[in-house]
């Protein structure tokens, strides 16, 4: 059972006997036995220094057999960094990341802690591990200026993925600004191998200007206070963990996320995606629960997710109370390739033709069709669209996929005629063309784009992918709607 | 203690005093604090981590006067109190005398006591004396005040906080500090009603 | 040491001309402002007010410039002399080893500089360090108050101050923000020194009372304090207690204080 690590010795000790209790009630007898149990400090063989990695990635696996001495040095970063694109934060950090560097050590091993706060940074920090058995979890004993270094020493007893954090007044303070970070402690006998191990952790944002306000935008206590998050994000910054950033594995492959929350407010319903996990170390302790879908995340707590990934795709990691994914930033992505399995899983089947008449799917956009635009004008808007409208499934060049959607960069078809391609937009198309020699057999359906908008994003078409002179109207779109 | 160190020492407290008061006086062409203390002072000798090189001035529980570097050449065991104090200091005092106790008659000799107030206010002579009475202390023990900066200078100095309550009374950190000939920490325990072993074991170190 | 003695006469001569003349009352010194006599809040009391009678604080806080004409008078507190019981080996670290420094920062707050120093500092400056319930009482002024705390945005702005990253080099010495009193630079500059910075809370407590041991670590910070909206407090109150009188720190200056003439 995990000890309590807070500041006052009568509340922890109360705790303590709550969670005793707590624990009794809720599992088998053999738990009893876990309880207060002696602590087999054996020999420390040995010293070595800690490998600390920045997220999302994870130290190696200890292979030790024994307790060692392990050294860690920790630096206290004060930076500023982007929390999204074109939006920076002064963050405090421990190691220049956030969340914080992972430390990995292992039960039983006696950790020498080398806390150290950078002369640049302007306030004095502290760090409480939750790994720590001893008062304040080492928050005391770190208490340090800039500038200066303050060392303890610790055994750790229970093995488990721990939270630390930043533990100064205020402490809401120090872990809005990003102090927080995992520390795991491997059980004696290992975690069992697997192909990819990640390091995520979450952690809500309060900032004067709301979300995607661009420049430097300070902490906004008031805010904070409220639990009003403008970012709810992975690893410290929107898209931390999508695009190049993406977590990385092949079908096949087990991987184990150490998930974690610094908080400060918010609880994480942490899910993925199109996965199921087939492990959770619940809590980031020792009870493993199977075939999980969504695990809670205490702020100031942790989880181990573990799953085999089978089928090639982006699965989508997210916070599941669901605005925070899609308004606050709270979204990465695994992204696995690898073999297809259609057994478990088909992909998109042939879709069958669903169209429902004109007047349901079209959108009035007046607005657009009334305004005069240059030709320059007309092609960067209709760039624009057709990155929105088209790019999905023709991609972003024109250069379209194969026997199942078409080329229109270069397209044989778009530069025969016009009217087809009006037509194709403003009306869908279905059944059997041929294109630059090659059959496709599928449906496109009608785009709600108005004539103005259809006529632009043609002319780009024509002008940027086909080397073309041809030019269509708003008047001949009109005049091909159906 | 050689007297012509004293002596230099009361002459530089004299000039200190007498310049220390021309400072009391702001002037628009630059100040000059300068004291003794790098022309006269044998601070050579004096280590540069030394208590010694404080150069405050302080009343013993004797009656008496002194400078801290009068401790110089024997070690001092010694704490941050006030008389006043309800239970932590007289634990001190006890836990200090625990120390004394242990030692042999021949360590005695080497080693001495000090008790310092961080209540000049209330601590006078005579507030001192009794408690010094109270408590039975010999001969080897000193208790001494200063004025309320150098107490606060010497609190800085053996890293003690001190935080002045309501009714008059401190809440403080308890820490036995222990000294060597020259004046330097050698070793400070922390907290209550402690195993004087550690204690005796640095003593011991510093006698040898 | 002939230095020292014609400096020792300079200055009797000048306490006598001082003496011939009327002095000029303190209220109206051009480099000290006044501050009323008042209450204020201690951030850990409860709800406890204290009563601060009126004293004097320097306008600006003391710059390398004036701090290089202290060392000039006072040797023994240059880099190369310092005891290091009185400073750690950061002592004026931003200064070059010769003692001087570059002459864009000489209108900067002196920074690095050890509480001992500082002490020193207003002491031959016929002062003192402001006591930490002086210092945040001066600070409490806002833009146009004398109580911040009505003043809309003053807390949001303070914090602001606080929170951006250190300056590499810090402004000249009152150009930033003046207070209610025309005190510069209280807030957001750098972080001062005060004369008891470490009393606000000790470890290991004399009435046997743990639960006042750790009044800065996560929720014991907010347990005992009058304020809890006012993070730029207890952040100022964190760096104070983590504080030992010799360190040195970047971005840690300081400025004096006086009692008010009677």
């Amino acid at each position: 059972m995990k000890k309590n690590s807070l500041p006052f010795i009568a509340i922890g000790f109360i705790t303590h006997v709550m969670l005793l209790s707590a624990c009794q009630n809720a599992d088998s007898s053999n738990d009893d036995a876990h309880i207060g149990r002696e602590y087999n400090l054996t020999e420390i063989k040995g010293e070595e220094r800690a490998v600390l990695t920045p997220p999302p990635f994870v130290p190696p696996p200890i292979t030790r057999d024994h307790a060692s001495k392990v050294i860690v040095d920790l630096e206290i970063i004060e930076q500023e960094m982007e929390i999204a694109d074109g939006v920076n934060y002064m963050f405090w950090t421990f190691g220049g990341t956030v969340p914080g560097s992972f430390i990995r050590i292992r039960e039983g091993d006696y950790v020498e802690f080398h806390l150290k706060n950078h002369p640049d940074n302007k306030l004095p920090h502290n760090i409480d591990l939750h790994a720590v058995t001893g008062q304040g979890g080492g928050a005391e004993a770190t208490f340090v200026a800039p500038g200066y270094e303050a060392t303890f020493n610790f055994t750790a007893l229970n093995p488990g993925l721990f939270v630390y954090h930043c533990a100064t007044a205020p402490v809401g303070m120090h872990i809005a600004n990003g102090m927080y970070g995992l520390i795991l402690v491997e059980p004696k006998e290992g975690l069992p191998k697997v192909d990819k191990e990640f390091y995520v952790m979450q952690g809500d944002f309060y900032t004067e200007g709301s979300y995607g306000e661009s420049g430097l935008q300070a902490f906004d206590m008031n805010k904070a206070i409220k639990e009003q998050a403008d970012y709810v994000v992975f690893n410290g910054k929107v898209g931390a963990l999508t695009g190049d950033n993406a977590l990385k594995a092949r079908t096949g492959e087990t991987v184990r996320l150490f998930v974690g929350n610094g908080g400060p407010n918010l609880v994480s319903s942490f899910h993925v995606i199109g996965e199921v996990f087939d492990n959770v170390y619940m809590e980031g302790g020792s009870l493993k629960n199977h075939d999980i879908q969504t695990t809670l995340v205490p702020a100031g707590g942790s989880a181990i997710t573990e799953f085999k990934v089978e089928i090639p795709g982006n699965f989508i990691l997210v916070d599941h109370s669901i605005f925070r994914a899609f308004n606050k930033g709270a979204l990465g992505i695994l992204a696995v390739d690898g073999e297809e399995n259609k057994q478990i899983y088909s992909g998109k089947s042939e879709p069958g033709i669903y169209q429902p008449s004109a007047e349901a799917v079209k959108q009035v956009r007046k607005s657009t069709e009334a305004v005069e635009i240059s030709p320059e004008q007309q092609l960067a808007m209709g760039e624009k669209l057709y990155q929105v409208n088209c790019a999905a499934c023709h991609l972003a060049d024109g250069k379209g996929v194969a026997g199942v959607f078409p080329p229109v960069a270069g397209s044989d078809f778009i530069a025969k005629s016009p009217e087809k391609a009006i037509g194709a937009v403003v009306n869908g198309l279905s059944g059997e063309i041929t294109v630059n020699g090659v059959k496709y057999n599928s449906v496109m359906p009608r785009q709600a784009l108005t004539d103005a908008e259809t006529a632009a994003v043609l002319n780009f078409v024509y002008s940027a992918m086909n080397g073309s002179d041809m030019r269509v109207t708003a008047e001949q779109v009109k005049k091909a709607r159906k | 203690m050689i007297p012509m160190k004293k002596f230099l020492f009361f002459a530089s407290l004299a000039a200190f005093i007498a310049i220390a008061t021309a400072c009391g006086r702001k002037s628009e062409t630059g100040n000059c604090c300068k004291t003794a203390e790098a022309g006269q002072l044998p601070t050579s000798e004096i280590s540069d981590q030394s208590i010694f090189l404080l150069e405050s001035d302080w009343e013993t529980y004797r009656n008496g006067r002194m400078t801290l570097a009068d401790l110089s050449g024997k070690v001092t065991v010694g704490a941050m109190i006030f008389t006043h104090c309800p239970s932590a200091c007289p634990r001190i005092v006890a836990d200090i005398k625990n120390i004394e106790s242990a030692l042999s008659e021949d360590e005695r000799k080497q080693v001495q006591f000090l008790l310092i107030s961080m209540d000049p206010e209330r601590d006078t002579p005579e507030r001192m004396r009794q408690f010094a009475a109270d408590h039975r202390l010999n001969d080897s023990w000193e208790m001494i005040r200063a004025g309320k900066d150098a107490t606060m200078e010497i609190a800085q100095v053996l890293g003690v906080r001190i935080k002045p309550l309501d009714d008059g009374g401190f809440d403080h950190s308890n820490i036995i500090q222990i000294l060597n000939r020259e004046g330097e920490i050698a070793y400070q325990q922390q907290g209550l009603n402690v195993d004087p072993g550690e204690c005796l074991k640095q003593i011991r170190l510093l006698l040898k | 040491m002939e230095k020292c003695i014609s400096c020792t006469i300079l200055s009797l001569l000048l306490m006598m001309t001082q003496l011939l003349h009327i002095p000029a009352s303190a209220q109206e010194d051009q480099t000290m402002a006044l501050i009323p006599a008042g209450t204020y809040l201690p951030l850990y009391s409860g709800n406890k007010t204290t009563k601060v009678p009126a004293f004097m604080i320097d306008r600006l806080p003391v710059t390398n410039a004036d701090f290089s004409r202290f060392i000039a008078d006072n040797p023994e507190w240059s880099r190369k002399n310092v005891k290091r019981l009185f400073a750690d080996a950061g002592y004026l670290r931003h200064w070059k080893d010769d003692g001087t420094f570059a002459p864009g920062i000489a209108g900067s707050a002196v920074v690095n500089v050890s509480w001992f120093a500082a002490r020193k500092y207003c002491e031959c400056q016929g002062k003192r360090l402001p006591t930490t319930a002086e210092w945040e009482r001066a600070a409490e002024a806002g833009r146009t108050r004398p109580d911040g705390r009505n003043e809309e945005g003053f807390y949001a702005l303070i914090l602001e101050l606080i929170s951006k990253p250190s300056f590499t080099h810090l402004p000249e010495a009152g150009t930033t923000l003046k207070n209610y009193y025309g005190v510069w630079d209280l807030i957001g500059v750098t972080w001062e020194w005060t004369w008891d910075f470490n009393s606000a809370l000790s470890t290991g407590e004399s009435r046997g009372n743990a639960s006042l041991d750790n009044t800065l670590f996560c929720g014991g910070g907010s347990l005992q304090s009058g304020d809890t909206g006012n993070y730029a407090a207890f952040l100022r109150y964190a760096m104070r207690s983590s504080l030992k009188a010799s360190n040195t720190v970047q971005s840690l200056g300081f400025r004096c204080a006086k009692d008010v003439a009677r």
